[in-house]
């Protein structure tokens, strides 16, 4: 598959296939890019060559976070050098007539969040992309030089139409039906066995309030001040935080993060504690969940050089 | 061919297969089968799944919220202000667009189109307004963070309303009756309109607009019927609320379809910000959603901790927004109360069918800016049908009186 061939590694500024990854290089900055065709191939990503003509969007994510604040200009040249794979920025600075030869191009433009570009390719052929910009204070220009080849993939048609033929053929030879969806599947009988004979509870861990925890050096007393808790409503918890011996502790940074294990997102707020008094209370504010199911929150405690942690699991 | 005698033709059967056997018992499994999914699929709900019911029926919807930043939120004159103008094109550049434009009462306040068209063509769909007032933020990238700043936007965009605030604040200054409903609530107009007073006016204006728009609450459907039904404990009553094939698309909802991760409380939205790895629309690049959306808002004069905001101490959803990566391409959650509606779906209406979106979400593709949240739910066909058709049951008349639906005399 043409999205999946491993190319090679560009030592100045290229776009390679690592890991999953399609990684350019603009000097040191590294970025995750690739290109859609929305209208013919839908959610595909391709790294490298492109299959059809027609409308190309080229995303720039950035991995590296200053390029976020720098302008990035972007052109596509049609491949004039005939170097092909071979190309280099400098075999690029000694195209006489760069504009003559330019299909595409993006003045420098600040993209804080992420770079996204759109170009309706009209001819089939060798092209270059060349990504470039100057940073602001030092004047460096960095630069990435990648070509790649557009409309000399094999039509998606095809494609189809020989997995048809492949899966017929494998139907045909092993004289097999699709197996049925079973009637009584074992899972759910096993499902409804194990609900039957464990306990019900929805969760392991799952924490009442107010809670006490115990770290090494400390000891947190969590109250949410919304109970029960419930989704969708944005709260603060009162948290006390004390050592061991029952003495208040004064000018800790108390942090929070959470997410659902089952799936990959966290809070969808970002709380923060937003008072010291004197008596070892701190209060978490922000706190949000939006969803229901199980939560995993983390407190962490940094005080005098001393950084702990609790874990909590809630359900909702 | 001439045929055996009988004794001789059974015995010549017994090595063969027997057909209408065989077919009588496929036949039977297969009904079998289908009673069997029947009960299965109307089996009575768990603990759990009631408890989910009830928080999602309309009843467990409290009262509509006051907006703290705006101080005639709750104040019926307001209302009528605003209602008057919600529906007066004289509040645009060319003196023929108005709220109702985009958002026409008669179809749940949206337009029907992928992107609404104005003066000018909106990169957008016309969220629809019923409920916006339990809604902490608004616009599908959630850059206004109350419904009277939001109502200031389009009536400045090129692309909508494109008027500009001098040209609105000098309206009412000189239509006799909105100046007097203004000087009712806002105290007296400003006679010498420097920017400053022309900012406050305007804000004034948005905050009317306000007022009317929390009053947009949806009505019960036949979903929350079954619940409170199912509640009562009434069986006949639960099956005259929605049909077997409903039922079966709300177990789906429940389960397999993950649907309450996002769309979950009265409303059936969270009002949070998801990227569902949306493809984007023809001839644009992917919509960056919440991440500049945030930067708009936090940037925003006309925000909760701004000097128009009659409470800028309550502002904790805007002072701890979740920023970061998984904002990229995200945005906000609509309800599903509204949905024959709020055709086509999605922030720029890419997708036109229920059952395209049923599909997008079961296939839950790789997002191309940041990470799709979503993941491949692998329904079959036929589960896919039977939550469009509970999605169906969610539709029910908006609970608002005539006359604010109407344009007023």
């Amino acid at each position: 598959m043409l999205w999946a061939a491993p190319s090679l590694t560009w030592a100045h500024g290229g776009v390679s296939f690592e890991d999953d990854q399609c990684l350019i290089q603009v000097g040191f900055f590294r970025g995750h890019f690739t290109a859609f065709q929305p209208r013919s191939r839908g959610h595909t990503q391709f790294c490298e060559d492109l299959p059809e003509i027609g409308e190309t969007v080229f995303v720039l994510e950035y991995l590296h976070d200053g390029l976020a604040d720098l302008p990035l200009e972007f052109r596509i040249i049609r491949d004039v050098t005939g170097l092909g794979r071979f190309v280099r920025w400098d075999d690029v600075l000694a195209i006489e007539d760069l504009d003559a030869a330019t299909v595409f191009h993006q003045q420098p433009l600040l993209e804080p969040d992420a770079y996204a570009v759109i170009h309706t390719f009209k001819e089939a052929g060798d092209y270059v992309g060349i990504v470039t910009t100057r940073h602001p204070d030092t004047g460096i220009l960095y630069t990435a030089v990648f070509p790649f080849a557009v409309g000399e993939g094999v039509p998606i048609a095809w494609i189809v139409g020989a997995l048809v033929l492949l899966l017929l053929a494998g139907l045909v030879m092993t004289r097999r039906l699709l197996p049925a969806r079973p009637l009584v599947p074992v899972q759910m009988v096993l499902a409804g066995l194990a609900l039957w004979i464990l306990p019900t509870g929805e969760a392991r861990g799952q924490e009442t309030f107010p809670l006490v925890a115990t770290t090494d050096h400390f000891e947190l007393r969590i109250a949410p001040q919304l109970w029960p808790l419930r989704i969708n409503q944005i709260h603060a918890w009162d948290v006390y935080l004390l050592t061991r011996d029952g003495t208040p502790v004064q000018g800790a940074e108390i942090s929070l993060l959470g997410g659902m294990p089952a799936h990959d997102h966290g809070l969808p707020t970002s709380p923060l504690s937003t008072q010291r008094p004197a008596d070892g209370h701190y209060l978490l504010e922000g706190m949000k969940f939006h969803m229901n199911g199980s939560w995993e929150i983390t407190i962490t405690v940094r005080v005098d050089g001393v950084a702990e942690t609790v874990v909590l699991a809630l359900t909702l | 061919m001439k045929r055996r005698s009988g004794g001789n033709a059974r015995q010549s059967m017994q090595g063969a297969v027997s057909y209408p056997w065989v077919i009588f018992l496929l036949l039977l499994l297969v009904v079998v089968g289908f009673w069997w999914d029947r009960q299965y699929t109307l089996r009575p709900w768990s603990t759990a799944e009631r408890a989910l019911l009830e928080s999602m029926r309309l009843a467990a919807l409290p009262s509509s919220p006051l907006d703290p930043t705006n101080r005639v939120s709750g104040d019926l004159r307001a209302a009528e202000l605003g209602h008057r103008l919600f529906f007066d094109p004289r509040l645009s550049g060319n003196g023929q667009v108005s709220c109702a434009t985009c958002h026409q009462p008669q179809r749940g306040f949206t337009d029907g189109l992928p992107r609404s068209v104005a003066v000018g063509q909106s990169k957008r769909n016309a969220p629809s307004l019923i409920a916006v007032a339990y809604s902490p933020w608004l616009y599908w990238d959630g850059r206004k963070d109350s419904l009277w700043s939001q109502a200031l936007s389009p009536l400045e965009d090129p692309a909508e309303h494109a008027g500009n605030r001098v040209q609105y604040v000098d309206l009412i200054g000189a239509d006799l009756s909105y100046r007097k409903a203004y000087e009712e609530l806002f105290g007296p107009f400003p006679e010498l309109l420097q920017d400053a007073e022309v900012d406050k006016v305007f804000a004034n204006l948005g905050k009317a607009i306000g007022a009317y728009e929390r009053l947009l609450l949806p009505g019960p459907s036949r979903f929350d019927d079954y619940v409170d039904a199912l509640l009562a404990d009434d069986a006949e009553r639960q099956r005259r609320s929605l049909t077997p094939q409903e039922r079966k698309g709300l177990r789906v909802f429940l389960g397999k379809g993950n649907c309450t991760q996002c769309h979950n409380g009265p409303l059936l939205t969270n009002n949070a910000f998801h990227n569902t790895g949306v493809l984007s629309s023809p001839g644009v690049i992917p919509d960056k959603g919440r991440s500049p959306g945030l930067r708009q808002v936090r940037a925003d004069a006309f925000n909760c901790i701004g000097r128009f905001s009659d409470a800028q101490t309550e502002c904790a959803e805007l002072r701890f927004a979740k920023d970061g990566p998984e904002m990229l391409g995200a945005f906000r959650t609509p309800s599903l109360r509204n949905l024959q509606d709020t055709a086509p779906y999605m922030h720029a209406g890419q997708l036109e069918t229920l059952a395209d979106v049923i599909a997008h979400y079961d296939t839950a593709a790789d997002a191309m800016l940041g990470h799709n949240e979503a993941k491949p739910l692998n329904l079959w066909p036929w589960e896919r049908r039977r939550l469009e058709a509970f999605l169906h049951s969610l539709q029910a008349p908006p609970a608002i009186a005539d006359r604010w639906l109407q344009t007023p005399p």
